[in-house]
């Protein structure tokens, strides 16, 4: 495991991924967060600074924790992406899905605003 | 006065580390720029995520029958991209089978977080060819040519909704009209894949 999480709002966690989100702690990850689901958090920030490996495997956890929340009206953010994960995210074209912060700070600042965090109903779903 | 360059080939016997040590080679290679000339630092990490994906395949999945784990890696720079070679000493797979596996399970309505590995590895890989060696052993070889990975896989994440504003980073290749939800899937290449069954 290298990612750590902390709250930053009692809404909004904070992820720092570390070197790795792939194949060997996804499933940690993923309980991890879901752990802070149940305590009320709905925003998640990811912290990609630093981080050399996103694989297809950690991907598809992150992509399951934003299945999970966007019914409830939560978001999954991607900050401080580093090159590895931007080519992963540019293959994939994710950056359609997950919003880009250049920082973590601006990504909490960005979802702290009422109008950019919708916590109650299900966005409209423009695909 | 510089040392000599990164090695162009490694041999890696700990399942346990395997997947650090390729990408702490993959880092000296960068570092030391060995496939500049082949490859800017995008079609690198290209190349090291299609090998992670593959390696990852073989630690979760190879069986080695008992046998000492080897797994070798070559890579060798062409003059468009990177032509890699992974061999390893398990007993081999169907690689049809699984690839067909994958494609199924992307194509159901909550699909699994996991089993996408080869169709990561194969979208953005060209000339794809897994086949058992005279030897007995396992060889994958694949080239990376950046100019010609597609922008967008196949629909790897189908994705039901998403961010109602354009994204903060940057989003190469985003071309007007485009739509959310579409992870993927339009102006996708067609993989080339050849797989002969393992013994």
């Amino acid at each position: 495991m290298s990612f750590t999480i902390q709250k930053a709002t009692p809404t909004i966690a904070v992820v720092r991924v570390g070197k790795a989100l792939d194949f060997r702690n996804a499933a940690e990850f993923k309980a991890s967060c879901q752990e802070h689901v149940r305590t009320g958090v709905r925003y998640f920030v990811l912290d990609f600074s630093g981080t050399g490996i996103l694989d297809s495997t950690g991907l598809g956890v992150i992509f399951s924790l934003y299945r999970q929340l966007t019914p409830v009206g939560g978001q999954v953010v991607f900050a401080s992406v580093s090159r590895p994960v931007q080519v992963v995210v540019q293959l994939t074209r994710t950056y359609k899905v997950f919003r880009q912060f250049p920082t973590v700070e601006a990504a909490v600042e960005a979802l702290s605003r009422p109008a950019a965090a919708p916590a109650a109903s299900p966005p409209g779903g423009t695909a | 006065m510089p040392g000599p360059p990164p090695p162009l080939a490694r041999r890696f016997h700990d399942l346990g580390t395997v997947v650090d040590e390729l990408h702490a080679l993959f880092a000296a290679w960068a570092d030391a720029g060995t496939f500049a000339d082949a490859v800017d630092d995008f079609g690198l990490c290209v190349a090291q995520l299609a090998v992670h994906e593959w390696v990852a395949n073989l630690v979760q999945h190879a069986a080695f029958g008992g046998r000492r784990p080897e797994i070798a890696l070559a890579v060798a720079a062409e003059a468009d991209g990177l032509r890699c070679v992974i061999e390893d000493n398990s007993d081999g797979f169907d690689f049809q089978r699984q690839l067909g596996r994958q494609e199924a399970l992307v194509a159901e309505p909550e699909p699994s977080e996991r089993g996408r590995g080869l169709l990561m590895m194969i979208a953005c890989t060209e000339e794809l060819l897994y086949e058992p060696t005279a030897d007995g052993r396992q060889r994958l070889a694949f080239v990376v040519r950046p100019a010609a990975v597609p922008e967008s896989l196949l629909p790897l994440f189908p994705a039901p909704h998403a961010h109602p504003e354009p994204p903060a980073g940057p989003a190469p290749g985003d071309a007007p009209g485009d739509t959310a939800g579409d992870t993927a899937g339009d102006g996708a290449a067609e993989p080339s894949v050849t797989a002969t069954p393992a013994r």
